[in-house]
């Protein structure tokens, strides 16, 4: 049912109707900001232009979508481009921990200050991570897509996803194990 | 290895991203809205447009042909060992003047002012549709040329090339005189002048053709020639007549 409503907007995008771009920007822009958060070594500010810039893209090249697939690997296809794009230009920088995600003000102060630890140990862990490993460790466990998904969007072959799965995996436990001797 | 992955992706979910502030979403629609108006002028796909100015050309266009194509069928089927050949081709090459003509009443469809408000509020854009027009008429008219060709030079068992350069020379020559009239007389409201100009042609292309046996006398080299010049010259006239149309509605009916 889900995949039916994508692709009615998108036919009503195609049509140029205005209202359908904006009920699908605000059904995937969540999705996509958090994937460039991530991405950006949770650069927010630059994580907001890209996620504008991968939804303008998407309209740029709607024409070319061909609902083969699902439509949440286009969009994220577009956004691993967009990042790797952003990134040839100028590397992302280390973001300051002051610069992460804002957390809403919450009454719970402890759980407020224990999330916001976690957030930034584990991006700061993703961080590290080259970025071939970095992108499969990030649509695979926070957009859930297979590996053959995850293949096509990064335009490698199904082994080469799986090993560099396996690899990020292991630096990052690396990683998270270092950020929490040092802490 | 299993337990020791399960405990890394455990601590990678217990990482949430904050939604986007309201402001930079807000901000991103509109620019994807204003993206999307921007490329009205593309909201239909090339298939569909190219059916829809298929739909919209006259069916009095459509009888004219059908008239033609009996016309030629008629004559084609009257050929025989006693047929006077060059009595034939020449009767062939003024309906082949005709045929190039009788598309260009569709051509100047959108050139009156109304026409023209009408599909610019569309949002379309006229050089497009007069491209599509063109390609339409144009692409129906070289087939039907090359058919009543192939079936000529069947019934006459001449080579299909020779036949086919004697029905395109005057079928060119006719679509040149139409577009240098509508060139000329377009923004005077005088394109009704297309049809005179070219049953003109059409008339000196068959005296000439009879009275100076133009087929027996021009060799074939001069066909070929004429039609490669001929060609040229209209492939100028056609690009030169869609580069006008950049000016837009406003130029055509200042």
């Amino acid at each position: 049912m889900r995949s039916i409503e994508d692709y009615i907007l998108i036919k009503r995008i195609q049509d140029g109707d205005p209202a359908a771009f904006e009920a699908l920007a605000r059904k995937y822009y969540q999705n996509i900001y958090s994937f460039c958060v991530r991405r950006c070594n949770g650069d927010t500010a630059l994580a907001a232009d890209l996620t504008q810039e991968t939804f303008l893209k998407l309209v740029e090249h709607i024409r070319c979508y061909r609902p083969t697939g699902k439509f949440i690997n286009f969009l994220l296809t577009i956004a691993v481009n967009t990042c790797n794009n952003n990134y040839k230009k100028k590397s992302f920088e280390l973001v300051e921990g002051d610069t992460l995600a804002r957390i809403p003000d919450q009454n719970d102060i402890e759980r407020m200050v224990l999330r916001r630890e976690t957030a930034l140990t584990v991006q700061q862990a993703i961080n590290r991570l080259p970025d071939i490993h970095k992108e499969v460790v990030i649509l695979r466990f926070y957009h859930h897509r297979k590996l053959r998904e995850i293949a096509a969007m990064t335009g490698v072959s199904l082994p080469t996803a799986k090993s560099r799965l396996k690899q990020g995996l292991v630096k990052l436990k690396r990683y998270l194990d270092e950020e929490d001797l040092e802490s | 290895m299993k337990t020791k992955n399960s405990e890394v992706i455990e601590r990678l979910e217990e990482y949430r991203v904050e939604p986007m502030e309201e402001a930079s979403l807000q901000q991103m629609i509109a620019a994807g809205k204003q993206l999307i108006l921007q490329g009205g002028t593309q909201r239909l796909s090339l298939c569909l447009r190219l059916v829809n100015q298929v739909k919209y050309l006259s069916p009095l266009l459509w009888a004219a042909e059908s008239m033609l194509i009996f016309l030629c069928v008629l004559v084609i089927r009257h050929i025989n060992k006693h047929t006077d050949i060059t009595l034939a081709l020449s009767t062939l090459s003024f309906l082949m003047v005709i045929l190039g003509i009788v598309g260009f009443p569709e051509l100047c469809k959108s050139f009156s002012c109304q026409m023209w408000e009408l599909e610019q509020s569309c949002k379309y854009n006229l050089r497009q549709i007069t491209v599509l027009r063109l390609s339409v008429i144009g692409t129906f008219h070289l087939m039907l040329v090359l058919v009543i060709a192939l079936a000529t030079s069947i019934q006459m068992g001449l080579p299909l090339w020779k036949i086919a350069l004697y029905l395109f020379v005057p079928f060119n020559l006719s679509c040149i005189a139409a577009f240098f009239v509508l060139g000329f007389f377009r923004n005077r409201g005088k394109e009704w002048l297309i049809l005179p100009a070219g049953l003109g042609v059409a008339f000196f292309l068959f005296i000439g053709i009879n009275r100076f046996f133009l087929y027996d006398r021009l060799t074939i080299s001069v066909w070929t020639v004429a039609f490669l010049v001929t060609t040229v010259i209209l492939i100028n006239r056609i690009f030169h007549f869609l580069n006008r149309l950049e000016q837009g509605g406003a130029a055509l009916c200042s």
